[in-house]
């Protein structure tokens, strides 16, 4: 009898999973086939020329640049520098980002010193700044990793304050109790409980350096992904431009995903 | 007569930009070992200062506390609060450490023994999300005693837990405590609670916190909590207490 009942049950849960599995699968198919469909139309629209081809290029096209790009050596030379850019001004971003958010806890004086300059260059568009960085740091890589840095910087170092500040009152209060300095309060409580909020900063940040390299790239153009991009447009090669941004999206993508998967393994250990 | 614990003419005031808070106001009492005293009165007396004020977090704005004879410092002290406070990053044995680590010791003996006793062998290895609420605050607790202080402070560490988890708990607690012959300050709402638990029960009145009362009581002969409640003398000391508490 009791036998007979969990069976039902578990039945039932067998058809919940198996509902569950194939809503699942067709969307992952309908995924798919959206991305197929876009792709054929592309190439049918330009083949039967209803569209021009030298203004949308193709998906034909883009394979074929992608593979001429890659026996020039010219492919991993152009992501080479772009991902080099984009994670030098990711860490160093995050980095620096974090320490003043620790100085700024640290000193409740400096934070209040300092707080008008961070909401104005957190409202600040950085780009406008370009061109002063341009000029102090010359054309080349290391404007660019300062434009990512100061992309990322202010965006990390309000966020990391805020959870810094956000650590309960009483954990703080338990370790004053045990007679902890100010340093430990900080080592063993207020760093490692703002880790899930550190992770989601890394995922805001690394967004925030694309856009800061491929930024600069447009303003300085001697190398890069962002550089093939303004020179495909300048020269009107269409294919260079779509290749490029294709390219980009899935660096982007993959970067992105490693840091999803770095907060998924932290929420799992933590039980978020 | 030597007494473990000493408050004599203690007030504190906090300062703010608006005004002056005197949160406490010329409180005294003592407290002898083993004593298991609680303080009750309305939301926002005074109840968590006085904590910390013994604990040595805050300094009194005048009058003075003694342990011992000495000015206050922290490791004599074991904090307990509403929320167990532990942290998720670490497990229960790393949790039930935190107090070695920071006070520089390095004997683990006392903390294996604890574990051993008290029935957390099994999970050491675990992540507090995955205890229970009762077993969380049994952490907690024993977090707390790993650093042998002589006075634990009690800041409602029931409240937070559901009714039926919570009569579990409070014995649990309860056991513990008696069993490792500590001195026990417990900070309530729940009149209920500080009579079955308590030998004294000192009440507070509103803000600024005088003493209104302190009342001793015989029950603590009981062992079991539940059977405490169902005496005489605690439904008329629950009575007078409310009574104090009313005006
Ligand atoms: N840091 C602070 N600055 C200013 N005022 C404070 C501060 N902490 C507490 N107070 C005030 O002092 C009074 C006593 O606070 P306390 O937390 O000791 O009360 P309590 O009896 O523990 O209250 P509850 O029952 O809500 O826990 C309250 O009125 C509170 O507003
Ligand atoms: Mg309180």
């Amino acid at each position: 009898m009791k036998r007979s009942k969990s069976k039902i049950c578990s039945n039932e849960h067998a058809k919940f999973i198996k509902q569950y599995k194939s809503k699942k699968l067709t969307i992952l198919f309908c995924q798919l086939g959206l991305l197929i469909l876009f792709i054929c139309l592309w190439e049918i629209l330009t083949q039967t020329q209803v569209l021009n081809v030298l203004i949308f290029s193709s998906p034909s096209r883009i394979v074929s640049t992608i593979s001429t790009l890659y026996t020039s050596g010219d492919l991993f030379y152009h992501i080479g520098i772009t991902l080099s850019e984009t994670l030098i001004g990711f860490v160093l971003g995050v980095g620096l980002g974090t320490i003043v958010a620790i100085l700024l806890w640290w000193n409740e004086s400096l934070r209040k010193i300092l707080d008008p300059y961070i909401v104005v260059l957190n409202s600040l568009p950085k780009i406008a700044l370009g061109p002063i960085i341009i000029i102090w740091f010359g054309a080349g890589m290391q404007s660019i990793i300062v434009m990512c840095v100061l992309i990322t910087i202010v965006i990390t170092t309000l966020s990391m304050l805020n959870a810094f500040q956000s650590v309960s009152n009483t954990k703080i209060l338990l370790l004053q109790s045990l007679g902890a300095s100010k340093f430990t309060i900080l080592r063993k409580l207020i760093l490692p409980s703002s880790l899930p909020q550190f992770v989601s900063v890394l995922k805001i940040a690394v967004g925030m350096s694309w856009v800061g390299s491929i930024m600069g790239e447009y303003l300085i153009s001697s190398a890069g992904l962002g550089y093939l991009i303004v020179y495909g447009s300048q020269v009107f090669q269409l294919d260079l431009v779509m290749s490029s941004t294709l390219i980009l999206c899935v660096l982007a993508s993959v970067m992105y995903l490693f840091v999803a998967l770095l907060e998924k393994i932290v929420h799992r250990r933590l039980g978020l | 007569m030597n007494h473990q614990l000493v408050i004599e003419n203690v007030g504190y005031r906090y300062h703010t930009t608006k005004d002056e808070i005197t949160a406490i106001e010329n409180v005294s009492f003592n407290v002898d070992k083993n004593e298991f005293i609680a303080i009750v009165g309305p939301s926002g007396c005074g109840k968590s200062t006085l904590l910390s004020l013994i604990a040595g977090i805050i300094k009194p704005s005048h009058g003075h506390i003694k342990i011992n004879c000495e000015k206050t410092k922290g490791n004599k002290i074991g904090y307990m609060f509403q929320q167990d406070n532990l942290f998720e990053w670490r497990n229960v044995l790393s949790n039930i450490r935190l107090g070695l680590e920071i006070t520089h010791q390095k004997d683990n003996k006392l903390a294996l023994s604890l574990i051993e006793k008290y029935g957390l062998k099994d999970f050491s290895r675990k992540l507090p999300h995955e205890l229970s609420g009762g077993m969380r605050q049994r952490v907690a607790l024993i977090r707390t005693l790993v650093t042998n202080p002589e006075i634990l402070l009690l800041d409602e560490p029931f409240s937070a837990l559901d009714y039926q988890t919570r009569l579990t708990v409070v014995q649990d607690i309860y056991d513990i405590i008696t069993k490792e012959q500590k001195t026990s300050i417990l900070v309530t709402h729940d009149i209920g609670e500080a009579v079955s638990l308590a030998n004294r029960i000192i009440v507070l009145s509103k803000r600024p916190s005088k003493i209104k009362a302190i009342l001793s009581t015989n029950l603590t002969d009981i062992d079991s909590i539940e059977k405490r409640k169902r005496t005489f003398e605690y439904k008329t000391m629950v009575d007078r207490i409310w009574e104090e508490l009313q005006d």
